[in-house]
């Protein structure tokens, strides 16, 4: 079983009166690219901030790393991009890294090179970063995050400003670092499009509470489109689907339906197939829906509540 | 706390703001002294004892160089100057790094804000040093070499500049800690500009119409304002040099601690 790289428990994050954070429990894997997903407001930062040590909690604690040390130097082992990339603007790219690789006491320069060779910025040589677009800060941005070779990188909001190639390039570049180094990767975005793409586990946050952690396999279920079919007896219908209709992409669930994955768009067939068996549908509907459609029920749902 | 220091050091080096107070004074440093050197000479059209001369401390002209007169003559002892360079440099080195959002990387690189903070003031004050020593130092030793100074002996003129560049120094340090905590509280540079200027401005003002009152010159006196210039003094009694020494110390250890303090508790944008 892989190690827990960060943990918190019953985390509170209190200004004046209003908890920005209420009780939120999260645990990121080694080897996860965990998304954070919440409006704006919801507290993404503000938990980011404090995973970060920018900021303090009212209450609870952080493990990092599986909980070996509190000590302050274990933040050397992350890396991190805080709402927007802090870079000096009238230095050049290398100038910016060589600064924090000096606070971290990286030896040798050829580290600079490689991380702006990584992110797309060796040929920038002695152009300031004030003379920069967005997507190249943002690139400057991960390539300090990454100095060091840090074995967690946290990133918020990391694709703000980029343009759609941009996106798609950024979005690669997380994936290969996560796949050839297996740098773990928290990763707060509102585009949840893109998270859907990148993340392999996810962190419903809505107005300072975590409303649900669910897994990629877990959200395809959940979101993956299907008919739910509820008959009188769900093991002839089992048996129908599979001779007749000669599909065994379904499954029977526990409360007695069936998800069938299969013949979405022939719904009358299979419809008459069951009845023409003797079966009584009780309820047959085309279930299932996108990321962003499946957080907005989440979030409704919890705004209900 | 060594990594640091030389981050901190190479932001400051390749500041522009720190480049140009460096460079200003360094050639105004290297154009003074020749002057001062051909018109000794009577190369120009200048004459120390008429219509060239300085007016010392005192008020008196100053008809003869030597290195003491040099040194203190050109010496930043001028308060509204010194506040001018001291803001200048908390509000480009110190404030930018909360601005741009730098601090938030030295933070996330897991280093302690405690070294953080120590580390920043450290070449604040170094930078100071250099920006303010360097008018000084490069009109002595440039005085030294191109005059025939007679006189004062060297030992007098070591013991003497040692003395005082040493009271400077401590005094500098602890107005220098006052600027971080004004930094600390205001962050933005703009604000630590124009904030300082305009508390100067009052305190110069409000000091000007309440001097008559015993406790308010007396605290003048003894703050690091007026001992600053007044370690110049020629003749120092050790009874002055010690209220010297307690008021710099003093005022370092308050101002720093409560920066400190702030610093660790602050929320970081």
């Amino acid at each position: 079983m892989s190690k827990n790289i960060l943990r918190t428990i019953n985390l509170y994050k209190k200004y004046s009166d209003d908890y920005v954070l209420n009780n939120i429990n999260i645990s990121i894997k080694e080897g996860d690219i965990y998304g954070l997903i919440g409006l704006n407001g919801a507290g993404k930062s503000s938990l980011i901030r404090l995973i970060t040590g920018l900021t303090a909690p009212t209450n609870g604690s952080i493990e990092l790393f599986d909980g070996k040390s509190q000590n302050l130097s274990i933040r050397k082992r992350m890396g991190a991009i805080v709402e927007s990339p802090a870079l000096i603007p009238s230095m050049t790219a290398s100038e910016n890294l060589e600064v924090h690789r000096l606070v971290k006491g990286i030896p040798g320069k050829e580290s600079i090179k490689h991380k702006l060779s990584l992110v797309g910025l060796k040929d920038t040589k002695r152009k300031k970063v004030k003379q920069f677009s967005l997507g190249m800060k943002q690139r400057l941005g991960l390539a300090l995050a990454l100095l060091g070779d840090p074995e967690l990188l946290i990133l918020d909001e990391p694709t703000n400003g980029l343009d759609p190639v941009g996106v798609i390039e950024f979005r690669e570049l997380i994936k290969k670092l996560n796949r050839e180094r297996g740098i773990t990767i928290l990763i707060s975005s509102h585009m949840l499009s893109e998270l859907s793409q990148l993340a392999n586990r996810f962190g419903i946050l809505h107005k300072g509470r975590l409303v649900e952690e669910i897994s990629i396999k877990e959200l395809n279920e959940k979101c993956k489109q299907h008919l739910l079919i509820k008959v009188d007896n769900v093991n002839r219908a089992a048996t129908i689907l599979e001779n007749e209709l000669k599909t065994n992409e379904f499954e029977v669930k526990h409360d007695g339906t069936i998800k069938l994955y299969a013949l979405l768009d022939e719904v009358r067939q299979v419809s008459q197939s069951l009845t023409n068996n003797g079966l009584i549908i009780e309820q047959m509907t085309p279930m299932g829906k996108d990321l962003e459609s499946y957080f907005t029920s989440i979030v409704g749902s919890s705004n209900n509540g | 706390m060594g990594n640091l220091i030389k981050s901190e050091f190479y932001k400051l080096t390749r500041s522009g703001v720190f480049r140009f107070l460096f460079t200003v004074p360094f050639i105004s440093a290297i154009i003074l002294s020749l002057i001062l050197n051909l018109s000794i000479k009577d190369t120009l059209s200048f004459n120390l004892g008429n219509e060239f001369s300085f007016i010392s401390d005192s008020g008196e002209i100053e008809r003869s160089l030597n290195q003491i007169t040099l040194f203190k003559l050109t010496v930043i002892k001028n308060l509204p100057t010194l506040i001018l360079i001291m803001c200048i440099l908390a509000a480009f080195f110190i404030s930018n790094d909360f601005t741009t959002g730098v601090i938030r990387n030295t933070i996330l690189s897991g280093t302690s804000r405690t070294h953080i903070f120590y580390g920043k003031l450290a070449v604040y004050i170094l930078g100071l040093i250099i920006i303010t020593g360097i008018f000084p130092l490069v009109v002595t030793v440039m005085g030294t070499m191109l005059f025939d100074f007679e006189g004062e002996s060297h030992y007098s003129i070591f013991l003497y500049i040692g003395r005082s560049t040493l009271l400077y120094l401590l005094h500098f340090i602890a107005i220098s800690s006052i600027f971080m905590l004004v930094t600390m509280i205001l962050e933005d540079s703009g604000k630590v500009i124009s904030m300082t200027l305009l508390a100067f401005l009052l305190l110069t003002v409000g000091y000007k119409s309440l001097d008559h009152i015993p406790l308010v010159s007396t605290f003048y006196e003894y703050s690091v304002f007026n001992q600053i210039s007044f370690v110049f003094t020629k003749r120092l009694t050790p009874g002055e040099i010690l209220v010297s020494i307690i008021s710099g110390i003093t005022t370092f250890i308050i101002f720093t601690f409560t920066a400190k303090v702030l610093f660790q508790k602050k929320e970081i944008k």
